[in-house]
């Protein structure tokens, strides 16, 4: 097979790098402290700042019912990214609050009786206490507006979902349901954790210069990772460009022990799909399915299909989340390592061996076989770890984590193959009810996954990534369909004091298109967990 | 386990919904309460996924064909208890997730009752790692791979394999190549994964010594080919030469080494062995002819053998396969079919997935089926077939005994001795119907 992708570029990495910064087209913020709210159209919509000059939005429709529906939006940046920085440069930071998770669905609660409130919090990044002050006046101030509120349902994305489950742990009786989607659960060391293995296995095999942790205080440590984020879109623009034949970046050769694997003639593609394995990256991407090649399957003279599905797919799916979790897990890490004053990944007690486990089995085709396997294994153990200083280690213990106490009505979701936040976080939450062994329905868990077949290529065999991203693939893209069933289900809740039968829950797993209709579906935990 | 508060309920009625515009109108008016997944009094529907198509599927295509059609046969004669016995097949083009979700398609859609013979040694990793059909107590039968690994009932209760282990054939056929090549330059050519290694393993436990060892990336052995490793073994003197490896690999090997004037005694692993499918890659019968090589299954030419007799004409009669040229895959697909006839015939009338893992643990060990060497169930073993017999290809491509008779050799995974086998296969049931 020839090296067809090259040209491509950066171009593939940039169709589905993660639109963090999602937005609700909201009314202009007010600056005083009491909302300032207009009637159009049957609804109210206020706007208002809170004491911390957090921006807040909320509306309810003239027969509001009483309920409310509290969002809280997701992790966005909180530095502005360089623009020379392929691919995601130019992002600027923004604190515009949300009040529902996209246009579609405010318009379907308000429609429906339903008031939508949320906060753009007053400091983005990891600051999830600080939302949920903002999101409390959030409540105070949608309940002074709206007097005849009775219920409110918490819900959330991403670090929202986190957010969500905060909310609920640290005001009781406030919420009558909540549902934390395509969450971070626990804490935020957990997710950091497979943050660390990304940018380290980068660094590892690909690019030996990659800063990766230890960022200099303010400014200088503000370049370091935004030029480890140039760094790691170059070194993947190489991969992404040699991925047939398994060309390395050049960067690579400056690392003595990737040295060793370029010249025993271990493709990179095999090096990058060992990267994903050992951080749990999925195989499945925003375009890139895992499985299939290029060119027409029935046809048996078509030998690339299945070489190309076999060997060469994984690795472009983990290329592609690569490039969406590196740009987040660099921005996080230096975020707190500037909060936590100093270094906070660690990875000096991880087993690689053991977090490979069987996928060096199934995956072993694109993993180029046991001797390269073996090879590659042996890079991870002799290559420098990464060590945490305790002092910032033990601030980082001092944030407050989540409590996975299912106290009321729950409803999560998450994709299967989520790059970002990995679905392990909403089983680790699942996990703690289901031990919790309680008797009534208050907890139902939605999985969501795309389609068996989405990869398109060009006519001339490329990868295409000029096509829709397909629903329930990539970080947090769940369909309208999928968010207000989640919302009914836990208005449901709100309502009732409990969720719908299993029975329900189980037909709207197998009506509404994307969910997984697998009720016993396991999705892998996060690493650390073993 | 995710599943949340599963137990079924009866639902008299579900109320209107009219939050946000979605439509439960249509939600069945109760649910039924079932206990058993794919059966009913009239049958019983079993799942299997395998490369149907694809650069695995020359030869491995026509394993479930060849089932389907003996079940098919089966049923014309009243199925098993009054049951007609249905096998769903699914290509999953030996690519782990799409054998993850034709799985899931076979489980949550399609509702059997149980999978039966899926192939693949990486394609059913990632089926027990993401399904786990033992944590669902969903029989996992007859997996055809030789991977030790597999037969763990601890970790899947409900799996059973179906082959004999490779660790098994690298112990057998390390210990024949001792006393029919005694001195002889060995070289071995492997698979660089689950395969091999358990092969390798086995041949190290006979205490073979090779005088090189190379092995061949899955997929690698068209592009950039085995030239490398032949060339090694020409150079090392090998004077016999184990292929390790499927059979394309293994077609590839013969074909270059044929290309470099090599010509080595070769020894077949059973996995690369079948010659229809040989001749298919295009090695003619001839470059084969003498080569040794093993089976568990009497000889395809072996046309005393009541099960050899019976199943082709069955495979004449009922097999819709696109080709159903008798050979060794078709041999083993049948014996598969009857394998789980008589495997629920076991488990009784009263047919639960719990009670078919039970039969299988009390009484597989003592099936008739054509396997010349018991299967190695029990309640701690999920193991396979339990050995082989030695046998050279002849002029038709045909793997014939050793010496005219077959001579079965009997071990297993561990560290246990390879001994000749006594044991006595049960006469075949009357026309191949289990009457157990």
């Amino acid at each position: 097979m020839s090296n067809r992708i090259t040209r491509r570029g950066a171009a593939i990495l940039a169709s589905s790098v993660l639109a963090l910064a999602t937005t609700v087209a909201i009314p202009s913020v007010a600056n005083a402290a009491d909302p300032t709210c207009d009637t159009a159209l049957g609804i109210t919509s206020c706007n208002g700042v809170g004491s911390d000059g957090a921006a807040y939005s909320f509306s309810a429709p003239t027969n509001f019912g009483g309920t409310l529906y509290l969002w809280s939006h997701g992790y966005r940046y909180p530095v502005d990214l360089p623009a020379a920085i392929p691919v995601v440069g130019g992002y600027k930071v923004t604190s515009t609050p949300e009040p529902a998770p996209s246009t579609d669905v405010a318009k379907a609660l308000l429609g429906s009786g339903f008031g939508i409130a949320g906060s753009g919090y007053s400091k983005q990044g990891w600051a999830p206490e600080l939302a949920v002050k903002s999101q409390m006046e959030v409540v105070a101030a949608f309940k002074t507006k709206f007097p005849s509120t009775k219920k409110i349902i918490a819900w959330g994305a991403s670090e929202g979902g986190f957010i969500t489950q905060l909310l609920v742990d640290q005001n009781p009786g406030t919420f009558a349901a909540m549902a934390p989607l395509c969450t971070v659960s626990n804490d935020i060391g957990s997710s950091l954790d497979y943050a660390t293995d990304i940018v380290w296995g980068m660094q590892t095999f690909f690019d030996p210069t990659i800063v990766g942790h230890g960022y200099a205080a303010g400014l200088a440590g503000y370049a370091q990772a935004m030029g480890d984020i140039g760094k790691i879109f170059t070194a993947l623009g190489a991969l992404q460009a040699g991925i047939t034949v398994g060309t390395w970046p050049e960067t690579a050769k400056a690392s003595p022990l990737a040295a060793n694997l370029i010249a025993a003639g271990i493709p990179a593609r095999s090096a990058l799909l060992m990267v994903g394995l050992i951080s749990g990256l999925p195989t499945q991407s925003a375009h890139f399915d895992g499985t299939t090649g290029p060119g027409d399957p029935s046809n048996p003279l078509n030998q690339d299909y299945d070489k190309f599905a076999l060997a060469i797919s994984p690795a472009l799916g983990v290329l592609e989340n690569l490039a969406n979790a590196a740009v987040l897990g660099i921005v996080v890490n230096y975020d707190l390592e500037q909060q936590m004053g100093g270094k906070i990944l660690d990875n000096s007690t991880h087993d690689y061996v053991a977090r490979v486990g069987d996928a060096a089995g199934t995956y072993n085709m694109a993993l180029s076989g046991d001797a390269a396997i073996a090879g590659m294994q042996g890079v991870l153990k002799l290559a420098p770890k990464w060590t945490a200083d305790a002092a910032a280690v033990a601030k980082l213990k001092t944030l407050k984590s989540t409590s996975g106490k299912v106290v009321i009505p729950t409803v999560t979701m998450h994709s299967l193959n989520d790059p970002a936040v990995f679905a392990g976080n909403t089983q680790w939450l699942t996990d703690k009810y289901l031990a919790s062994n309680s008797a009534t329905e208050m907890y139902a868990s939605f999985i969501t996954a795309g389609p068996e077949h989405y990869t398109q290529f060009t006519a001339a065999g490329l990868p295409d990534t000029s096509y829709p991203i397909p629903t329930s693939a990539n970080h947090c893209n769940f369909s309208s369909m999928q968010m207000l069933t989640v919302a009914w289900m836990a208005n449901y809740g709100a309502q009732n004091g409990v969720l719908p039968d299993a029975f329900i829950t189980q037909f709207l797993r197998e009506t509404i298109p994307g969910f997984s209709t697998d009720d016993m579906l396991e999705t892998p935990l996060l690493k650390i967990y073993g | 386990m995710s599943r949340i508060t599963r137990t079924p309920r009866l639902i008299a009625a579900v109320a209107a919904v009219a939050v946000v515009g979605l439509a439960l109108a249509t939600l069945p008016a109760q649910a039924t309460l079932r206990n058993e997944v794919g059966v009913t009094d009239s049958s019983v529907t079993f799942g299997i996924t395998v490369p149907m198509n694809g650069i695995a599927a020359p030869g491995y295509n026509k394993v479930a064909p060849a089932a389907q059609g003996y079940l098919d046969y089966i049923n014309e004669n009243g199925g098993v208890f009054g049951r007609k016995v249905t096998l769903k097949i699914e290509d999953d083009r030996y690519a782990p997730a799409t054998a993850v979700s034709k799985t899931n398609k076979l489980i949550l859609q399609d509702k059997v009752f149980g999978l039966a013979g899926s192939l693949g040694t990486a394609t059913h990793l990632a089926v027990l790692k993401s399904i786990n059909p033992g944590k669902r107590g969903i029989p996992d039968l007859f997996v055809s791979t030789g991977f030790s690994g597999f037969d763990n009932p601890k970790k899947y209760p409900t799996t059973f394999t179906y082959l004999p282990s490779y660790v098994m054939e690298g112990k057998i056929v390390g210990k024949l190549l001792a006393s029919k090549f005694p001195g002889k330059k060995i070289a071995i050519l492997y698979q660089d994964d689950d395969y091999g290694r358990d092969g390798l393993a086995g041949f190290k436990s006979a205490g073979t010594t090779f005088v090189s060892s190379k092995g061949y990336a899955s997929g690698s052995q068209s592009s950039p080919g085995l030239g490398a490793q032949l060339t090694a073994f020409k150079a090392a003197g090998a004077e016999v030469v184990v292929l390790f490896g499927v059979s394309s690999a293994n077609g590839i090997a013969i074909a270059t080494a044929a290309k470099l004037g090599f010509a080595p005694q070769w020894i077949l692993g059973s996995v690369g062995g079948d010659a229809t499918t040989l001749k298919a890659l295009g090695i003619p019968a001839a470059l084969i002819n003498g080569a040794m090589g093993a089976s568990f299954l009497p000889s395809t030419s072996d046309d005393k053998d009541p099960y050899v007799v019976k199943f082709k004409e069955i495979n004449e009669k009922y097999n819709k396969g696109k080709d159903k040229t008798w050979d060794n895959n078709i041999l083993v697909g049948m014996n598969m079919g009857m394998t789980l006839v008589t495997a629920l015939r076991a488990a009784g009338k009263d047919l639960t997935r719990a009670g078919l893992v039970k039969a299988l643990e009390a009484k597989g060990s003592s099936f008739a089926t054509a396997g010349l060497v018991p299967f190695g169930y029990s309640a701690t073993s999920h193991a396979g077939y339990t050995g082989y017999w030695f046998g050279a290809y002849d002029a038709a491509g045909n793997l014939v005994p050793d010496g005219g008779k077959y001579t079965i050799y009997t071990t297993d995974s561990g560290s246990g001795a390879v001994v000749t086998s006594t044991y006595v296969r049960p006469a075949m049931p009357a026309n191949a119907i289990p009457n157990n």
